[in-house]
């Protein structure tokens, strides 16, 4: 198959599939939506309850960052991809929110920056490896 | 609405804005079958089609604020399409395409649709479901739109540069999947 031949085909792709979606009566429910639903929906309780589900998973997940319990090398936590996942649903507010709400130690690393690899000598070097290997 | 024959859809959102209806219908006429056509290319099921294409119209008008005219409405549109579409796939989490084993099943609910289409169509159709999201996306607007470089690039958000090495990559994959 040619490359024209593929982009002839593909062109066409999805003609039957539309031939059949009446314009007008999209519009129509399109507006009807829009006049039903107005843009600055009001937060409710809802959205309030999966917002304190994501600071307490936040928490949970600063807790278990803090002390790791050994995941296998090269493996996400499970908690952290949840956190992450429940933060989606979070404004840039509420994720401001939430930053300044964390304690300042949660937010530094577990543990201070090493000295750079570049000052080590040959041993420390060894003696760094061997502590990485376990 | 303007006595313009045919306003631009720049016009059309502000006479919309400015609470004019039918300039949203026109711009809803003007685009859907457009939407639906790449929704579906890019692996929504023929029978969700309308349903995608009517909710990607419903956020792109309550977002109208978010448009500035950098990218077309059209490619603008699409994006909120696609990311619809990458959401339902997320959610449902697998793939909606049609494996290319499955294109000889008919389905009878669906007789415009998948059941419809030619067996070249069901193969493309399979085979451009297992590009990588990108190379889809470019590969479509390219092919069907005929949108060019810069403008694939500013709707999806990334470069014309690697829009164009991302179509050269459908191509070459589609090439090699429908011998």
């Amino acid at each position: 198959m040619t490359e024209e031949e593929l982009l002839q085909s593909a062109a066409k792709l999805g003609e039957d599939a539309v031939s059949g979606l009446d314009e007008q009566r999209v519009a129509r429910a399109v507006l009807e939506r829009l006049a039903s639903e107005p843009v600055a929906t009001p937060r409710r309780v809802g959205s309030t309850v999966r917002w304190l589900a994501g600071v307490a998973a936040v928490a949970a997940a600063v807790l278990l960052l803090v002390k790791p319990p050994t995941p296998p090398p090269g493996a996400a936590s499970p908690a952290s991809l949840s956190v992450l996942h429940e933060l989606d649903d979070l404004s840039a507010s509420e994720l401001q929110l939430l930053l300044e709400s964390m304690p300042a130690s949660a937010a530094a690393p577990a543990h201070p920056d090493p000295a750079p690899l570049d000052e080590l000598d040959t041993k420390s070097l060894e003696r760094l490896l061997r502590s990485l290997e376990g | 609405m303007s006595d313009d024959p045919t306003p631009s859809d720049a016009a059309l959102v502000a006479a919309y804005r400015s609470g004019d209806q039918r300039a949203a219908t026109e711009l809803v006429c003007r685009h859907a079958k457009a939407l639906g056509r790449y929704l579906y290319g890019a692996g929504a099921p023929a029978g969700a089609v309308e349903d995608l294409v009517q909710e990607a119209l419903f956020r792109a008008f309550r977002a109208l604020d978010s448009w500035r005219g950098e990218a077309s409405f059209r490619s603008w549109l699409f994006r909120i399409g696609s990311n619809l579409r990458k959401d339902l796939y997320r959610r449902e989490g697998k793939r909606i395409v049609l494996p290319i084993e499955d294109t000889d099943v008919t389905d009878a609910s669906d007789p415009e649709g998948e059941a419809g289409a030619s067996d070249m169509e069901q193969r493309l159709r399979a085979g451009i479901g297992r590009l990588p999201r990108l190379q889809r996306e470019v590969f479509l607007l390219r092919a069907q739109q005929g949108m060019e470089y810069e403008e694939i690039s500013t709707a999806l958000g990334t470069t014309p540069g690697a829009a164009r090495v991302h179509y050269h990559h459908a191509v070459k994959r589609l090439k090699e999947m429908m011998e």
